[in-house]
């Protein structure tokens, strides 16, 4: 028996579709590619995917993280995307695949890159960088049924934002993970007002996810 | 399309297209552009079987390419509204207004507002009269076209029976009249020498002082009935091979195989079990294969055997041995919905909770057998506590019990027998030494509106009114007592409406327009229906909704629907009332022909010839 963790991208109008039926879609895919794939045991068997994160709707991603389990010790894996790319929609398409020996509570951070359209987007750069430089930044957030109001600055490990002609572009890192994690569109949104723009203008990519060691995590 | 409203929305997915399976042509190399619409949610369109059927098989063609458009929910619409965006098909994203026919299916009444706001939402006129050859063609079709009076005026042509050849043949008249530059008008009067074809323009209709129907007159050669069609070969007819796959949950995300069409019961109150005949079946080889073709390609973890009353089947279950054969292995679960009380097995449940145990649902319709001798349910109480027993000692702890009210010579007494029949199934639960061990069961009783419908024995009855109705359950509430019977109930306010559209004529549609413009839309839902739209819709016509909706009628009085020939005849449909009001039921077509008049349109090929 052999843990394979995936990697997979979610681009495209695949960023419309939510983490539970990203899930189902695998699932279904998985269950026609003839792999030598292990289910659950128990009353109720099911094939088995385990998620690092649940990536946000709207969101795109490069590097998104899964761990099947195959039954056959030597199964070449590259087969894997071969038999199961065909069987998703397009542009949720699995890109890498290797045997898993870490857990997932490793990952630390992950890198992002944002197009923002807005009206002036030198100032709205200017402002945004302004704001993320600040000493602290409150943000909202509602958990069981209750909103409470949070520093999140310790969690923005860098940001940067430059004009690009009709967009202002953003790459930062931000701490991802069980330990530690925040929603890229929850900062944007804490900026949204006083930088000039509207979230729902905000295309984000998630472009790597990092250990503690802050290299790609594996 | 301007994707920033998807953010805006709830379940965007719903609203993308590019699932797999869709199908996407170039527009410019096809004859003609269809849009199949469904005039509900994504979520209720992609499980319906005859979309995906239509789909296929419409898109097999190369030189035609079928989308589909659904009811966007309520927030998208106002961003569409807002945005000034139209209502568009999902794999081009083209506005319906370019296209050359919609293809509407009318699958119950309350979706007709559904069908003015799709209509304009793509900024197409809502009447016929006003839409020239530069608009879409908008054909109707499905179950509601047994009587389809109240849209009649928003409407070209309405498809009757079932579609799979007439859909074809409407395509290839609109093909020509495209080519050959013909006018609307020559276009219609092609439509209605189809067979099974209803332009309702090409009709007049007249009233009577007291607003009953005086005459219904054909013009321009049209035919003065109309007749169904049937598909009399089923066994070999188109079946799709995929699916197309929803990207979001949607009500029912399974492999759907069809293993017949029509009904051998007759139960008086049920529009498709007489709309639908005669009964045929698919050879079990052919469904096993169609069933197994799409769980290959679409990988679904559930196939569903449907039918009007799937435990008819002769070959079922040789059937479910073929298919226990790999969908163990492949861990698809085998559902069986419509199934009978009074051929319910122990084998039946053994093999269908193989994979994993669905819920079982019955329908006795009926609490005491005098009311289930009138509506002709052929179901006694010992086959219901049968068919119990038999689920509770297959580890069964809960069991669903369909009923209606407002039956036709119901009493109070019939009722109560509701509650009392679903008490006996509680303390049947309790009394079986092999009932799951340490825990409850759960009895849930669900009570719908009776609704008299078009083409069925009960079509002149009429409908209780909404106080009657709420006086019954509150009737049921109090005498419901047990915490293990779970109760529930359908909103009489929507029901009445449901009556009124049923039963309608032509002077309903500025009501319909009326209700849409107050702001009536989605009405199959809660978040959506609102009484008031409606009668002050009916108010501003001067249309009382009571005159359709609880007002019996003679079978001597001409009703909207007479013009439209399902085959069952109005002698046999009021020979069958005659019976109902003297409790006397009648078997099934397995026990002796009763001679309902469907061999005639059906051309011999009914369930006695094939007997024989």
């Amino acid at each position: 028996m052999k843990n394979v963790r995936l990697k997979y991208i979610k681009k495209g109008e695949c960023r419309y579709i939510s983490h539970l039926d990203t899930a189902r879609a695998f699932s279904r895919a998985f269950s026609r590619s003839g792999l030598p794939l292990w289910f659950t045991e128990g009353f109720n068997t099911h094939f088995y995917m385990s998620f690092a994160l649940a990536l946000p709707l709207y969101m795109e991603s490069e590097c998104e993280l899964a761990d099947i389990r195959l039954i056959a010790d030597d199964y070449d894996l590259t087969k894997i995307a071969e038999c199961v790319n065909p069987l998703l929609p397009d542009g949720l398409k699995i890109v890498e695949e290797w045997e898993a020996l870490t857990k997932f509570a490793g990952i630390f951070s992950a890198e992002y890159s944002a197009e923002i359209a807005c009206e002036a987007p030198a100032a709205t750069a200017a402002a945004l960088n302004e704001f993320m430089s600040s000493d602290s930044i409150s943000a909202e957030k509602k958990s069981k049924g209750k909103t409470v109001v949070q520093d999140i600055k310790p969690l923005v490990l860098s940001f940067a934002a430059k004009p690009d002609g009709e967009v202002c572009l953003c790459e930062f890192a931000l701490r991802s993970g069980s330990e530690s994690n925040l929603n890229p569109f929850v900062l944007l949104d804490a900026a949204a007002d006083r930088c000039g723009f509207a979230t729902e203008c905000c295309d984000i990519v998630k472009l790597r996810t990092l250990g503690r060691d802050l290299t790609e995590f594996r | 399309m301007d994707k920033t409203i998807l953010r805006r929305v709830q379940k965007p997915a719903r609203y993308t297209g590019g699932e797999p399976n869709s199908i996407v042509k170039d527009k410019n190399a096809v004859a003609l552009r269809y849009a199949f619409c469904f005039p509900d949610t994504y979520e209720v369109g992609m499980s319906h079987l005859g979309l995906k059927l239509l789909y296929g098989l419409m898109n097999e063609r190369e030189d035609i390419w079928c989308e589909r458009c659904f009811e966007p929910w309520f927030d998208m619409r106002e961003q569409l509204k807002n945005e000034k965006l139209p209502l568009y098909a999902l794999e081009s994203g083209d506005s319906l207004r370019e296209f050359d026919i919609l293809g509407f299916t009318l699958q119950y009444e309350l979706c007709y507002t559904n069908v003015l706001d799709m209509l304009s939402l793509a900024d197409i006129p809502l009447y016929a009269s006003q839409r020239g050859e530069e608009y879409p063609i908008v054909l109707g079709g499905g179950p509601c076209c047994c009587n389809p009076e109240p849209i009649a005026d928003f409407f070209d042509a309405f498809a009757l029976g079932e579609g799979e050849e007439v859909n074809m043949e409407i395509c290839d008249a609109v093909i020509e009249a495209k080519k050959n530059g013909l006018s609307k008008q020559q276009l219609l009067e092609k439509l209605a020498a189809l067979e099974g074809v209803y332009v309702p323009a090409l009709y007049s209709v007249s009233y009577h002082e007291n607003g009953t129907l005086s005459a219904v007159t054909p013009l321009s050669g049209a035919p003065a009935t109309v007749k169904k069609r049937i598909i009399s070969d089923f066994d070999s007819c188109y079946f799709p091979e995929k699916f197309v796959v929803p990207l979001t949950q949607v009500i029912h995300d399974r492999a759907v195989t069809e293993i017949m069409r029509g009904c051998v019961r007759g139960c008086r109150f049920c529009q498709a079990g007489f709309i639908y005949r005669p009964v045929r079946y698919r050879s079990h080889d052919t469904i096993n294969r169609q069933a197994r073709s799409l769980c290959d390609s679409c990988g679904y973890e559930e196939v569903s055997l449907t039918s009007l009353s799937t435990s008819d089947h002769p070959q079922l279950e040789p059937l479910l041995d073929d298919m226990l054969d790999w969908t163990v292995e492949q861990k698809v679960n085998i559902s069986l919905p419509s199934l009978r009380i009074d051929n319910f097995s122990d084998e039946l449940v053994e093999k269908t909770a193989r994979v994993r145990k669905s819920g079982l649902t019955f329908a006795p319709e009926a609490g005491t057998q005098r009311l289930r001798d009138v509506i002709n349910k052929n179901i006694t109480e010992d086959e219901v506590m049968r068919s119990c027993t038999t689920a509770f000692s297959q580890g069964y702890t809960a069991v669903k019990l369909y009923f209606m009210m407002g039956l036709p010579t119901e009493t109070d007494e019939d009722v109560l027998g509701i509650a009392q029949l679903a008490q006996k199934v509680v303390d049947l639960y309790y009394s079986l030494p092999e009932k799951p061990r340490g825990k409850s069961v759960t009895v849930s009783v669900s009570v719908s509106c009776f609704i008299p419908k078009p083409k069925t024995p009960f079509e002149r009855c009429l409908q209780d009114t909404m106080a009657e109705f709420q006086r019954k359950q509150r009737l049921l509430i109090e005498n419901c007592r047990s915490r293990k019977i779970s109760l529930s109930w359908h909103d009489a306010r929507s029901s009445f409406i449901e009556a009124v559209m049923a039963k309608g004529d032509r002077k309903v549609s500025a009501a319909i327009v009326a209700a849409w413009k107050n702001g009536a839309v989605l009405d199959g839902w809660d978040e959506g229906f609102k009484l008031e739209n409606w009668t002050e819709a009916f108010d501003e016509c001067g249309l009382d909704p009571a005159f359709y909706a609880n007002r019996a009628a003679d079978f001597d009085e001409l009703m909207p629907w007479d013009m439209l020939d399902y085959g069952v005849s109005k002698k046999y449909l009021q020979n069958e009332y005659r019976r109902a009001l003297k409790a006397q039921v009648t078997g099934s077509c397995h026990t002796g022909c009763d001679a309902c008049g469907i061999s005639a349109i059906a051309k011999g090929k009914c369930f006695e010839e094939r007997k024989a």
